[in-house]
């Protein structure tokens, strides 16, 4: 570099950094010292615990890290300052570029124990995203102020039900979609009836944003997209109880909750929105959500790459590192332009604001896959030493497969990328 | 080559057996986790030992021929081990991959009739191969000196085997060990000495579980395949005398060969019956659900999952089949790796897929541990990572396209 002009050393960056701060460096300085933090955060307290969770998650007590969580401001971001913890500088790149680089960051540490602290944004969401003033003034500003002072109060998301899992995703299955959740109206308010499962952070939340049918007023069937309505619930409710939470392959730390609703009563100011306006937001909801679904597998990918740089720096091949063996540098770059192609497009969705469909559904679609493609590749280089628990890689392959079903399967994802192509013109850009 | 009678009647057995396997393991009223009722695995297991399915070391016992990977191979191929492997693994990889644990330790004896201190005559031992290197492949020149060995009788030393391999596979807690080792060529020249003992030198030596300086520790959790013992065992300077080696030299590695090939066999073997069965489950869940006011098998979405798993499945039991009823004793050893290779990265590439797919089309359920598909991907992913990555194991077969011998 040296025998460059000036200019030309000008040109080239010769910095010592490595690329997690060069990636940084290109952020605006809110979400830079954003970064910082998310990522302090995950290694002092999501990476140490990941491994001791994952082997028993039922004994395990979330409430000192959520509200670790709470006191360093990440649980109330939904709502700028003073109402919430999301910089004022921020307003103009959105929540939405928070939110994705908190899952990157909490998913490397861990992706379950990301998954327990997160699930409570979603949750949130619901209630921003309704655009309804009332509702958010109601539940969102009071979660927001609990959550600032370090006592932390969660919100879960609930629109799956045992027989509509995709069907409540996608436009083409909501039609015919069996759902049992119904709502009808009661003096005072509505009694809702029904059942949700595989709801995370359902086990802890003390309000979930429920999507029921409201029962028509003209006798036809009830059906998602023109009768769905979303209701505040409350931890305590008469009639309404948690259930099993489900064992999984993965992400074992969060919950995935049965909800139970036997008549309950759910007073006319716990409605979030409009009467039936529920298909519309949660499509919103979804739009929004699946930017940082994409992020989780973008830090889980991240985390087996570290875990494949690890292991072949650390073990011995004929009296070398594996690392320093071609094959080995093959492999590990491949993964390497994996995840760096999945961060490029997980960031380049965070600025979409407000979220889109495309948008949304590509990233997650795309990350889901490459990360465990990345996980499987992280076992593989490993061999016999990735199926050992010890070494991360199996956790990775275990955690991002996750990443193809949950928020709609990828088939659903990728069906969603088509639906809005359908309204783009897409000459129109050449 | 076996008469079809007699595989139709193997098939037969087994599918008895695999049924009762399965309700046993994870049926209602047992005490399952994720991984079944492991409780009840030595009760399965000694179930198998009175079918004959379970490998014999001692010369005596029915399975010594007739088990998987008895002496049987050596004149009618593969072809009973893969059907017992690919049954067995229906129901559960790890209990198959017991059965071929002994089986491959009873494979390295080459019919040794030898005796061990400690195990009494007509006892039926636990025995275990011991050939995996800490990282790599065997044969591959760069892992000779990294794992276990064997260190011939010097000036100042008797015989001995030395080193660790921390990925021992056993039925259970092994009796017996048969080191499947290099023969430590430190004192040859460099490069020259690599080769040599990569080609040619090397030693199958029986070592008494219990012997003074071998260690054998637990791996800890790992991803799949539970129901089976991994064990790291350490051999600290174990005296390796006379009578304890089966073969040393040219027949040693030949030994090596067949034990590293049939280890990669048996567990494509057992991936194919993992995922031929994941297959079935999938189809059946997905007949009887509905979304979108059809079936879940109306989407085409879900058909492309498990015509994808399907061709899967047939991929690899058309490479599993290339060589199957040749026996063993006449297939030429490049011939012979060339084939385990291929086979055991069909795993990699067509096992993993298949399962993965079958997971897909149960969408969240198929990620609960539930509804079994979610071992079955953990079980694949185990198989896949045994003894090599992909990229290791297409360098020693591109190393025996050129060499043409290993």
């Amino acid at each position: 570099m040296d025998r460059l002009a000036p200019l030309g050393r000008k040109l080239y960056d010769t910095r010592v950094l490595d690329l997690w701060e060069r990636d940084t460096a290109t952020l605006p300085r809110a979400l830079r010292r954003r970064r910082r933090a998310y990522r302090e955060f995950s290694r002092q307290f999501l990476s140490p615990l990941a491994l001791e969770v994952d082997a028993d998650p039922e004994s395990y007590d979330p409430w000192p890290l959520l509200t670790e969580s709470a006191k360093r401001g990440f649980q109330s971001e939904q709502l700028p300052a003073p109402l919430g913890t999301m910089p004022v500088m921020s307003i103009p790149t959105g929540l939405m570029f928070h939110t994705a680089l908190k899952a990157e960051e909490f998913s490397a540490g861990c992706a379950g124990l990301g998954l327990a602290v997160m699930a409570h944004d979603l949750g949130a969401a619901a209630l921003m995203l309704s655009g309804d003033l009332t509702a958010i003034r109601r539940w969102l500003v009071p979660l927001c102020r609990a959550n600032r002072s370090g006592n932390p109060r969660l919100a879960a998301f609930a629109i799956t039900e045992p027989g509509a899992g995709s069907d409540v995703e996608d436009t083409e299955g909501a039609p015919t979609a069996r759902f049992v959740t119904t709502a009808r109206r009661c003096a005072g308010g509505y009694v809702l009836n029904g059942q949700k499962i595989f709801i995370s952070g359902g086990r802890h939340a003390h309000l979930v944003a429920v999507f029921a049918a409201l029962e028509p007023d003209d006798g036809r069937a009830a059906h998602v997209q023109d009768d769905w309505t979303c209701f505040v619930v409350e931890r305590g409710a008469p009639g309404f109880r948690t259930g099993r939470s489900e064992h999984k392959l993965g992400q074992r730390a969060s919950d995935a909750t049965e909800l139970f609703f036997d008549d309950v009563f759910v007073p006319e100011e716990n409605r979030v929105g409009a009467e039936r306006s529920g298909w519309a937001l949660n499509r919103n909801v979804l739009n929004y959500s699946r930017v940082p679904v994409a992020a989780i597998a973008l830090g889980i990918a991240q985390s087996a790459l570290e875990a494949a740089i690890e292991f072949t720096r650390r073990v011995r091949l004929g009296g070398r590192a594996a690392l320093s063996y071609q094959e080995v540098q093959l492999a590990v770059a491949d993964m390497w332009l994996d995840v760096s192609a999945m961060r490029g497009m997980v960031w380049q969705a965070a600025r979409h604001s407000p979220s889109s469909q495309g948008v949304s559904s590509a990233a997650k679609a795309f990350c889901g896959d490459r990360a465990f493609a990345v996980a499987n590749r992280s076992m593989d280089l490993l061999a016999d030493h990735g199926s050992l628990s010890a070494n991360r890689a199996e956790k990775a392959m275990r955690d991002s497969r996750l990443n193809q079903i949950y928020e709609g399967t990828n088939q659903i994802n990728r069906l969603a990328v088509i639906e809005a192509f359908d309204t783009t013109d897409l000459r129109s850009s050449t | 080559m076996v008469a079809t009678d007699d595989l139709a009647l193997i098939e037969q057995s087994l599918t008895r057996f695999g049924e009762h396997a399965t309700d046993t393991l994870f049926g209602p009223g047992h005490d399952r986790g994720p991984d079944g009722d492991l409780d009840a695995v030595p009760s399965l297991l000694g179930e198998l030992v009175s079918m004959d399915l379970v490998a014999d070391p001692a010369p005596t016992g029915v399975g010594h021929d007739v088990g998987v990977w008895g002496r049987h191979v050596l004149d009618d191929g593969c072809r009973i081990s893969f059907v017992a492997l690919t049954s067995l693994a229906e129901s559960c990889a790890g209990l198959a991959s017991a059965v071929h644990a002994q089986g491959i330790g009873c494979l390295a004896l080459d019919g040794w009739f030898g005796t061990v201190a400690g195990v009494s005559p007509g006892q039926r031992a636990v025995t275990a191969a011991v050939f995996v290197p800490r990282y790599g492949v065997a044969f591959d020149e760069r892992t000779l000196r990294d794992g276990v060995r064997f260190v011939p009788e010097s000036a100042t030393s008797p015989p001995c085997v030395h080193g660790a391999s921390p990925f021992v596979w056993a039925l259970e807690r092994p009796d017996w060990l048969v080191v499947v080792a290099p023969v430590d060529s430190a004192g040859v020249e460099g490069d020259a000495g690599a080769r040599r003992a990569a080609r040619s030198e090397w030693a199958i030596v029986t070592v008494p579980a219990e012997s003074p300086g071998v260690h054998i520790a637990d791996v800890g959790a790992r991803v799949g395949i539970r129901a089976l013992r991994q064990y790291e065992v350490t051999f600290d300077g174990v005296p390796a005398p006379d009578g304890a080696v089966v073969a040393i030299g040219e027949r040693a590695a030949r030994i090596a060969t067949r034990v590293v090939a049939c280890d990669w066999l048996g567990q494509s073997a057992m991936a194919v019956g993992s995922s031929h069965r994941a297959v079935s489950e999938a189809r059946t869940y997905t007949e009887g659900r509905y979304q979108g006011g059809q079936t879940i098998s109306g989407h085409a979405a879900v058909q492309l999952l498990l015509a994808e798993a399907d061709h899967d499945v047939a991929v690899m039991n058309a490479v599993l089949a290339t060589h199957a009823d040749e026996p063993l004793g006449t297939i030429r050893d490049d011939a012979l790796l060339r084939w385990a290779i291929s086979c055991r990265l069909a795993i990699g590439e067509h096992a993993h897929r298949a399962v993965t797919n079958c997971v897909q089309a149960l969408g969240g359920y198929g990620y609960m541990d539930d509804f079994g598909l979610s071992k079955r991907l953990r079980d694949v992913s185990a198989l896949r990572s045994r003894h090599g990555s992909r990229e290791q194991l297409l360098l020693l077969l591109d190393g025996l396209d050129e060499s043409g011998a290993a």
